[in-house]
C-alpha cells in the first residue's frame, strides 16, 4: 500500500482523477442551484435557512477544490477540504439510508428522479475518502512534491 | 496541520465565498441566499370539513323529506301540501346551501383573495386526511405529484399523475384542466412536491387547490380507496 502511494505517477493520476470527479460533480449543481437546494432539503438534516447558502457555495467549493487538486496547487489544503467534504457526504447519505428516505443523492445529478443510488454513492465516497486520506498522509510526509508544479 | 495548510484552506474557502456570491448575484437562475420555511397551516382544514359535513346533512335531509312526500301524490290535498313543503324546502335548502357556500368561500377565500391581490394567485390551502377523504368522496380530482414509478407502485384511486419534476412536460395537460374546480395535490408523506405543485398550479390560475400533506403514506395507512 505504502509503495503504491509513494509512486509519483500513481499519486499524480489519483490526484487528477479525484479532482476531475469533484469538478464534474459540481457543474450541474452550479447550473441549477434551486434543484440542488431542493435535494439538500430532502435530506432533512439542515435548518431551512442553511439550505440555500449551502446550495450556492458547496458546488463552488467542490469545483475549486477539484481544480486545485488537478493542477497540483495547494494540494494539502485541497485534500483536507476534499476529505472533510467526503466525510460529510458519507454521513448525510448514511443517515438517509438509515431513515429510509427515498431521495436522490444529488451527487452528480440534480435530477430528483434519480433515486435508489444512495448505497452505490456511499461506497464510491468511501473509496474516494480512502484515496484522499492516503494522499494527504503522504503529502504531509513530503513524498508528494506537487506543491509547486501544475501537474 | 501546519500554518501553510491552514492558509491554503482559508484561501480556498475565501475564493469559494467570493465566487459563489458573485455568481449567485449575476446568475439568472439565482436563488435567495436565505430560504424561507414552508409553513403548513391546517387551521382552515377542520372548518372546511365541518362546512362540507353540514352541507351533506342538509342535502340528505332534503332528499329524505322529498321521498316521504312522494307517497302522497294521489291525494290532491296532500299534493298541494307537498308543493308548499317543496317550495319552502327548496327555498330553505337554497338559502342554507348559499349560506354554507358563502361560508366556504369566505373561509377559503378570505386570505386567498388578499393574497391574490398581493401575489396574483390564490394561495393553496393545507388540508388533513379527513378533509381530503371528504373531497375524494365528492369526486374531486386528486393530483399525484410524485414520479411515475412511485405513482405506478400505488396511488389514490382515480388520481392523475403529474410529476412535479417533469412539470414543464405536463404544463399543457394542466392548461387543459378547468381552472375553477377543486384540485387536491399530494405526494408521499416526507416530500415537498405536492406543495410545489400546488403553488405552481395556483400561479397558473387555478383557484381552488388543496395540499394534502399526509399524502399517499397516510392515505394507504388509513385503508382508503387506492389503485
Amino acid at each position: 500500500m505504502k509503495k503504491i502511494f509513494e509512486n509519483k505517477y500513481f499519486v499524480i493520476s489519483a490526484r487528477i482523477i479525484l479532482g476531475a470527479i469533484f469538478v464534474y460533480a459540481s457543474l450541474e449543481k452550479i447550473a441549477n442551484p434551486q434543484a440542488f437546494a431542493d435535494i439538500i432539503n430532502n435530506y432533512r438534516v439542515l435548518p431551512v435557512q442553511l439550505v440555500n447558502p449551502l446550495a450556492v457555495f458547496l458546488p463552488w467549493l467542490e469545483l475549486i477544490t477539484g481544480l486545485f487538486l488537478m493542477t497540483g496547487k495547494w494540494v494539502k489544503g485541497s485534500l483536507l477540504i476534499y476529505s472533510t467534504l467526503l466525510v460529510i457526504f458519507i454521513i448525510a447519505l448514511s443517515q438517509a439510508l438509515i431513515r429510509g428516505l427515498d431521495i436522490s443523492c444529488g451527487c452528480f445529478s440534480v435530477d430528483p428522479s434519480t433515486t435508489s443510488n444512495v448505497w452505490l454513492r456511499t461506497i464510491e465516497d468511501l473509496i474516494m475518502l480512502f484515496f484522499s486520506v492516503n494522499l494527504y498522509r503522504y503529502s504531509i510526509r513530503g513524498n508528494l512534491k506537487t506543491e509547486k508544479s501544475i501537474i | 496541520m501546519n500554518k501553510r495548510t491552514l492558509l491554503q484552506i482559508g484561501g480556498i474557502l475565501l475564493l469559494t465565498l467570493l465566487i459563489g456570491v458573485f455568481y449567485n448575484i449575476t446568475n439568472p437562475n439565482r436563488i435567495p441566499f436565505f430560504g424561507e420555511e414552508k409553513v403548513v397551516d391546517f387551521t382552515q382544514s377542520d372548518s372546511l370539513l365541518n362546512a362540507l359535513r353540514i352541507q351533506d346533512s342538509i342535502q340528505r335531509a332534503a332528499d329524505s323529506i322529498k321521498n316521504l312526500s312522494s307517497h302522497r301524490e294521489d291525494s290532491l290535498r296532500l299534493l298541494n301540501e307537498k308543493r308548499m313543503q317543496d317550495s319552502i324546502l327548496a327555498k330553505n335548502k337554497s338559502d342554507s346551501l348559499k349560506r354554507i357556500q358563502d361560508s366556504l368561500t369566505a373561509l377559503n377565500g378570505k386570505d386567498s383573495v388578499k393574497n391574490a391581490e398581493l401575489k396574483d394567485y390564490v394561495k393553496p390551502v393545507d388540508i388533513k386526511l379527513d378533509f381530503a377523504k371528504a373531497l375524494f368522496d365528492k369526486k374531486y380530482r386528486f393530483i399525484d405529484a410524485r414520479d411515475a414509478s412511485d405513482y405506478n407502485a400505488g396511488h389514490i384511486q382515480g388520481a392523475m399523475n403529474i410529476p412535479f419534476h417533469d412539470f414543464d412536460k405536463y404544463k399543457d395537460v394542466l392548461e387543459g384542466l378547468p381552472k375553477d374546480q377543486v384540485y387536491v395535490t399530494y405526494c408521499s408523506a416526507a416530500c415537498d412536491v405536492s406543495i410545489d405543485m400546488a403553488y405552481a398550479m395556483a400561479k397558473m390560475g387555478f383557484k381552488k387547490v388543496y395540499i394534502f400533506h399526509g399524502g399517499w403514506d397516510e392515505w394507504k395507512e388509513a385503508g382508503y380507496p387506492a389503485n
